[in-house]
């Protein structure tokens, strides 16, 4: 049985029975005969291979030209009396049957029928194609326009200056623990945030260390952005620079699950208000949802993870929990618009008989390309380096935690699910609410002062 | 799948696969309190909430242990304030521990990772 592409589902739902839709028609290819077989272990020059596809072409066209044939005459059955043009059918061209595929109009009548033919794997909708869309924005522009507008374009963005006066606030008194590679805590735009710090080994011990580090400098990007103050250049990198840190250095060495629990049991017994999470691995595991449940019924505590970089059709747990407040990437494409990231992971989770039976992620976006914060200072030819740019939804979920850092203090009563809903409801998703959640934009790329307005 | 079921279609599959003898690391979560007051009280009472789960916590894994003892369970760990045990445990003792009402979940040990920046 042939499959019928999801993507023909609006087609299924909405056209009349006999609306046309152009199609590309998946063939099986016969298996070739032993000699064509061994030709094709051997190593081809052009000429040989020209001269292989073309005698391949002639082992299949028949089979492909006798399908389409077949096809057109049923076609014409399923047809009212009325319409009497022919479904359009059509191959390669010049390598016809070297190819495994045709173009065909198919109605609902004659896809169903393409489904039960022994000859097809696959029909799939025609669509429309174009180029990625370039972005505008030059690196060394960028940098430029941050330095004028004293704050990185993530800020910007968001309005951030927005929320610190209708809030009256930056942060203050909300702890943001920080679960990742560590921090480099004498950093300049870093001093004094730096509540306290422990690594977590992948046994699960917890090491008291006399220096604060960062094993990387993933960690302390991180913590930039959530609550950093300002570059050299008197230009803002943190979302919530009131706020205090709480690093756990958990992906020091060969991180285990048991590591990344042990740093969450330590960031609830050190006050966490929000726990930061950029990191995963790449299946669903229901254990994370009782955990994040206990995090936000009992603790109070609101997880903020990053969905994963693996593209539209995939989530990371433990972003993927149903309760997880989940972010996915947008990148800056003109001065006025954002888009979703490319890597920015995305799915629909089914969990049929549950209380929540389609779970969507991510839940959010949040800037995460070419995002502009602190790294432990590297020494390269030309000098040494404090700050650098990074892409990732690791980028946008510190943008998200420090949003809920500048809510938590500006509205004290309120508790992390009261958070998570105005964030996801007030988001901004550009095809409209109707469109929204969607495993693109989620419910949308925040907008933290309407946000507030909501709380 | 269930949002919440005690032992993920990934984790079945390893466990079935485990021989006679063969143990692994576990995280089992313990059934958890059901949690009490407005999310602000949660917050100013943070201290007091660990306390009781902690004691929830010791008390649960009291009445497990002689379960663990007697299938040549190993605990190599307790995270209290999240009742999260950590078990090296054989797949017999595993099923046990899934079929307690004490038992709200397993997952096996494994390794994470950072999302990469790009």
């Amino acid at each position: 049985m042939a499959i019928i592409s999801e993507a023909f589902g609006p087609f299924l739902a909405e056209s009349g029975p006999n609306d046309r839709r152009e199609a590309i028609v998946i063939y099986k290819t016969p298996e070739p005969a032993r000699a064509m077989r061994e030709r094709r272990k051997k190593r081809m020059n052009p000429r040989q291979k020209r001269r292989y596809l073309s005698d391949l072409a002639q082992i299949q066209a028949p089979v492909q030209l006798a399908s389409l044939r077949k096809y057109r005459k049923a076609g014409k059955a399923r047809l009212p009396k009325s319409d009497p043009r022919d479904l359009e059918t059509s191959t390669s061209g010049e390598m016809e049957g070297a190819m495994p595929f045709a173009y065909v109009q198919v109605t609902r009548k004659t896809l169903t029928a393409l489904r039960q033919s022994k000859n097809i794997a696959a029909v799939i909708p025609n669509q429309r194609i174009h180029l990625l869309e370039p972005r505008e924005i030059d690196y060394q522009v960028l940098r430029s326009q941050e330095q004028a507008a004293g704050m990185t374009w993530g800020l910007e963005r968001l309005d951030i200056p927005g929320v610190w006066a209708a809030g009256n606030t930056r942060g203050s008194g909300i702890r943001v623990a920080v679960l990742d590679t560590g921090v480099y805590d004498q950093h300049p735009a870093l001093t004094g945030k730096v509540a306290d710090f422990i690594v977590v080994d992948p046994l699960g011990n917890r090491v008291t260390t006399g220096t604060r580090f960062d094993g990387g400098s993933h960690g302390t990007h991180v913590c930039g952005t959530i609550a950093g103050g300002k570059d050299r250049n008197g230009v803002d990198i943190g979302v919530a620079p009131g706020a205090d840190l709480l690093v756990g250095g958990v992906l020091i060495g060969d991180a285990t699950l048991r590591t990344l629990v042990e740093g969450i049991a330590w960031a609830v017994q050190q006050g966490a208000d929000i726990i930061s999470m950029s990191l995963g691995f790449t299946y669903y595991e229901p254990q994370f949802e009782l955990l994040f449940q206990q995090l936000i019924n009992l603790y109070g505590i609101l997880p903020v993870v990053a969905i994963g970089n693996e593209n539209h059709g995939n989530t990371s747990s433990p972003g993927s929990a149903p309760s997880a407040l989940s972010v996915g990437a947008t990148e800056k494409m003109s001065s006025t618009r954002t888009d979703v990231a490319f890597f920015s992971s995305g799915a629909s989770l089914s969990f049929p008989g549950a209380t929540i039976p389609l779970v969507t992620k991510p839940d959010v976006c949040a800037p995460g390309v070419q995002v502009y914060s602190s790294i432990p200072p590297q020494q390269t030819s030309s000098g040494i380096y404090e700050y650098t740019y990074m892409d990732g939804t690791s980028m946008a979920t510190p943008h998200v935690a420090g949003v809920a850092a500048l809510l938590m203090a500006a509205k004290p009563n309120a508790g992390a699910t009261d958070i998570a809903d105005a964030l996801r409801d007030t988001a901004y998703h550009p095809g409209g609410n109707a469109r929204r959640p969607d495993n693109r934009w989620g419910w949308g790329e925040i907008r933290p002062v309407d946000a507030l307005a909501a709380l | 799948m269930a949002v919440h079921e005690k032992l993920s279609a990934e984790f079945r599959e390893r466990l079935d696969a485990l021989d006679d003898g063969e143990t692994m690391c576990v995280l089992v979560t313990l059934a958890s309190p059901k949690s009490s007051g407005t999310p602000r009280r949660k917050r100013e009472h943070r201290k007091q909430i660990l306390a009781e789960v902690e004691v929830h916590t010791t008390s649960t894994l009291d009445e497990l242990r002689s379960l663990i003892d007697a299938s040549g369970g190993e605990i190599l760990g307790v995270s209290r304030p999240l009742s999260i045990i950590t078990l090296q445990a054989g797949r017999r003792l595993i099923e046990e521990l899934a079929d307690s009402d004490l038992v709200a979940g397993i997952i096996e040990n494994q390794p994470i990772r950072g999302i990469e920046s790009r």
